[in-house]
């Protein structure tokens, strides 16, 4: 069986080769050494010490686009917040476009811009125009400048239309493309995008990845920094990505570097009846099982399995044909950014919020 | 990196935050044009409350100056609150509503706007003192005449000014202490209208008075104002008016002075705890 | 299907202990009994202090007492009154939490004022404490009989029942004003404070505003709590009616407020669902 018929395509992407970045201390984008943030929370005995960070490195070069990905509760906001000078580490040392965020923020401020996802875009009741004048003005930008890059963002981010329109008049997606929109009227060195497209629709979110491509593009210089839970996101934007889970960065690689780590087999997924036993299916040649998925409603679950080659793809199919099971549905594909996620953190992300979702009930 | 593109002459930063200053100012003077009803809610009904005082006064048979005490009062309680409501708590409501981290982020000073937000609240609150001061003449007689207009006005703008720095300072504290300033301040309104002696002469509260007239910009306007409208004897002053001026000369620098000191050293302590990014406390 | 009393009661238990959590989370308990005495106390001082420069006579002076009393019971209007409607304000532009409950079955009245009643009791204390501090500071005497403390009570729930009335108009305006609903509430309990007769009789201010006066359930309230108190003869105007008379009038008035607040409110949140306000913000 030939593999190669079944695979899906990687999508293509042109990226910034890691050995042509500089990531020293004063030449890097953005450089990061030992950070650690820890929070107390309640008052006398009852304080607790939560530790958001525990240790954190990071070197991202100009004219990146770098990723950062993990779970909810991981430690990607805390350090989005301390790269954007918001937030002091309890420790460590943070150096953004060149300067010592701790000691100098305002020269960061000018190079940088934030935008954390949501709907928060400024106050509702201006137009959409006036927002982005207005934002554009607290970075110092002359108002006829100002006036031209908010009308190119007008269009590039489909908000021509809602141009005259208050913002408490607009729908949620117009709200997070116009949150997005006010993070680039500065023209800034280097954007960090704190979970953009949270909530956004498809096509909204495919607008944005699309700007995010031509605003990189058109100056080589620019810099993004992306935090994200949507591993499909990373892969298809990000030049490097840096795993983290749990206040540490387990892994910082490209996304076909981060695969190559986890393994050269190819990905294959079957869908069998609910309660298939699957255990004789790890015991063929060349075959591991990953992980299985819960049942859905159509009474199938999916069996993830590593294969080697065609033969032990071969014999993973004997087994069930010899045992008489029903195979739903096969596919395969390289390793996803997600198998490769839960190989490095040691679960998936789906599995990570049920257990927060199940501690949180237990703790109510 | 690339610095030409960020390179700033000398001027730039007072560029930037006159900037900031305008535009955050703009929200405010344009916006009150799409809602109008703030003429009710901020100029008219405010007033009327002002009106009971007087009336406390005829009940008890005052002397007709006291109603110019409270008319005066209620002018300068309309920038007082503006100074507490519009400025103080505004990081407050800014944060709550999820604006404030990008203040923060942008390269403008924390003064510039709030700057901005005194600008752009002086139109509403001017309003509202105005109407004070007309209904005060029209319904209820007062004489508010000062015997030097322009004496007067100085006075006026003194003390503006050293409450509006005072206004910074306060702002400094919600940045770092959140909803818990939002309701002392709530609480210490009336107590300031009490120590600043809005509705009656500072001299009513014996040594108390010469405590607040020695710290208090308020207070201190006030009572100067009242002088220059009464002359000294009718208002009950509590110091020679020179004094009282020289004071307020005093105290705009310092209150600037200790505004940028506060807001600098409220933000690095909201860094370090955390508070800055907590967003409902 | 007709929901059983428990079930409809439930909603409000939650929605009176998420009020309490709001009003009492923020600080610790010294710091927040300082919040909940410091602005009647601060008044109650302001009226001393206007009595001592123009009479300077005795605070158990008669004149004193009768605003000093109902400057102690004008702190429910500050509190019910003006809470209902800042928690239109809070939960729609800070919390956006409004949208939800407007959706739940519950329904935004029960919420609201089950969520009031921290206020309430916020209300009652500080009365309590002003009143008081009038008895043990300044030296006044008010009647303490089972039959006073009795009608005290049924008055001053009465009363709270009129000023919550009030309140319930003033936050279905919430709804429908901008912004301007958090300066509403200060700005209506201002005016209230003149037309009321919280601190002079009512009968001093021009004649076209003495049926407004009249209209208010609070008015009725606070001549009913001043005369319970020992306290008589404030106003000419209000002394008109006998005790009884006093008692039916202000009940009278209080049902109509009370069916007219509903309605009122009812109609607002039905204009401010068709014109998409409950979950939009107008802040600037």
């Amino acid at each position: 069986m030939d593999l190669d018929v079944m695979h899906e395509a990687t999508p293509q992407r042109v990226t910034t080769a890691p050995e042509t970045l500089d990531l020293s201390r004063d030449g890097a984008a953005v450089w990061a050494s030992g950070l650690t943030r820890s929070f107390v929370s309640g008052r006398g005995r009852s304080a607790k010490t939560v530790h958001a960070l525990s240790g954190v490195d990071l070197g991202i070069g100009r004219g990146e686009l770098f990723g950062v990905l993990g779970p909810n509760g991981a430690g990607k906001t805390t350090t989005m917040k301390i790269l954007t000078t918001l937030l002091f580490p309890t420790t460590g040392e943070v150096r953004v476009a060149g300067f010592d965020a701790i000691a100098k923020p305002r020269d960061v401020r000018r190079r940088i811009s934030l935008v954390s996802g949501g709907d928060n875009a400024g106050y509702g009741i201006l137009t959409v125009r006036e927002s982005l004048w207005m934002f554009s003005q607290f970075y110092g930008v002359p108002s006829k400048l100002a006036r031209e890059r908010g009308e190119e963002l007008l269009d590039r981010l489909g908000l021509r239309e809602k141009a005259d329109e208050r913002v408490n008049r607009l729908s949620t997606g117009f709200k997070q493309r116009l949150n997005f929109a006010r993070g680039f009227v500065s023209d800034p060195a280097i954007v960090f995008l704190d979970e953009p497209t949270l909530g956004l629709d498809v096509e909204s979110a495919r607008n944005i990845r699309g700007f995010l491509r031509e605003w990189m593009a058109a100056d080589r210089t620019r810099t993004v920094v992306l935090t994200t839970h949507y591993m499909a996101e990373a892969d298809e934007l990000c030049d490097r990505i840096a795993i983290i889970d749990r206040g540490k960065i387990l892994a910082t690689d490209t996304p076909q570097g981060l695969r190559a780590r986890v393994s050269a087999d190819r990905r294959v997924v079957i869908e069998l009846e609910t309660g298939t036993p699957v255990d004789a299916l790890a015991r063929v040649p060349g075959v591991r099982l990953l992980r299985t998925t819960p049942p859905g409603e159509r009474g199938t679950f999916g069996v993830h399995l590593a294969v080697a080659d065609g033969k032990a793809l071969r014999g993973a199919l004997d087994v069930l044909g010899v045992e008489g099971r029903t195979i739903h549905n096969l596919s395969t594909h390289d390793p996803s950014l997600e198998d490769v996620f839960v190989a490095i953190v040691g679960r998936g992300l789906e599995e990570i919020e049920a257990d927060e979702a199940k501690r949180r009930a237990e703790g109510a | 990196m690339n610095r030409d593109r960020f390179a700033e002459d000398r001027l730039e930063p007072l560029r930037t935050n006159l900037r900031a200053a305008w535009a955050r100012a703009y929200v405010r003077i344009f916006a009150a044009s799409r809602e109008p009803s703030w003429i009710l809610f901020e100029t008219i009904m405010p007033v009327l409350g002002m009106f009971a005082y007087v009336y406390v006064y005829r009940a008890l048979g005052a002397p007709r100056e006291f109603e110019t005490f409270v008319v005066m009062g209620g002018v300068m309680m309309a920038y007082w609150l503006a100074v507490l409501w519009s400025m103080g708590t505004q990081w407050f409501f800014e944060k709550q509503e999820g604006n404030l981290e990008f203040y923060l982020v942008a390269p403008c000073s924390r003064m510039a706007i709030l700057a901005g937000m005194a600008l752009g609240g002086v139109v509403m609150t001017s309003m509202r003192a105005g109407l004070s001061l007309v209904a005060g003449v029209l319904l209820f007689r007062t004489n508010l005449m000062p015997g030097e207009p322009w004496l007067a006005l100085g006075v006026f703008l003194l003390t503006l000014g050293s409450l509006y720095a005072l206004g910074m300072c306060l702002a400094s504290l919600f940045l770092m202490y959140g909803r818990e300033v939002w309701h002392v301040s709530n609480a210490l309104a009336e107590p300031m209208y009490l120590v600043n002696g809005l509705y009656f002469p500072l001299k009513a509260l014996g040594p108390w008075g010469f405590a607040a007239i020695s710290t208090l910009p308020l207070a201190i306007g006030l009572d100067a104002m009242r002088q220059l409208v009464l002359g000294p004897v009718l208002a009950r002053g509590l110091l020679p008016v020179g004094t009282e001026v020289a004071l307020l000369a005093a105290s705009l620098p310092v209150n600037l002075g200790l505004a940028v000191w506060l807001l600098a050293r409220s933000e690095r302590i909201g860094k370090r705890t955390g508070a800055l990014i907590l967003r409902h406390q | 299907m007709a929901l059983r009393l428990e079930e409809r009661l439930r909603p409000v238990r939650a929605a009176a202990h998420l009020g309490f959590q709001i009003e009492s989370n923020w600080s610790d308990p010294l710091v927040f009994l300082v919040y909940a005495l410091a602005r009647p106390l601060a008044t109650s001082l302001i009226l001393l202090v206007m009595f001592k420069v123009v009479i300077g006579g005795a605070t158990t002076d008669p004149r004193f007492v009768a605003l000093y009393v109902g400057n102690a019971l004008y702190t429910y209007v500050l509190l019910l009154l003006v809470g209902l409607s800042w928690a239109i304000f809070e939960d729609r532009e800070q919390y956006r939490m409004l949208k939800y409950v407007a959706v739940a079955p519950m329904g935004l009245v029960s919420y609201l004022l089950g969520r009031s009643w921290a206020k309430f009791v916020l209300a009652t204390v500080s009365a309590t404490v002003v009143l008081g501090f009038g008895v043990g500071a300044l030296g006044m005497r008010f009647p303490f009989t089972l039959q006073s403390v009795a009608l005290g009570l049924g008055v001053t729930l009465v009363g709270a029942a009129g000023v919550a009335a009030v309140g319930l108009v003033l936050a279905g305006c919430a709804l429908v004003f901008a912004r301007q609903s958090m300066t509403m509430n200060e700005a209506t309990a201002s005016v209230l404070y003149l037309l009321c007769g919280v601190v002079f009789p009512p009968d001093l201010m021009p004649r076209l505003l003495h049926p407004v006066a009249l209209a208010l359930p609070m008015t009725w309230w606070l001549e009913a709590s001043r005369r319970i108190l020992g306290v008589r003869g404030f106003s000419p105007l209000l002394a008109q009616p006998g005790d009884a008379a006093l008692g039916a009038i202000l009940l009278a008035v209080t049902a109509a407020w009370v069916v007219g607040g509903f309605v009122v409110f009812a109609l607002l949140e039905r204009r401010a669902r068709s014109n998409g306000l409950l979950d939009i913000t107008t802040a600037w």
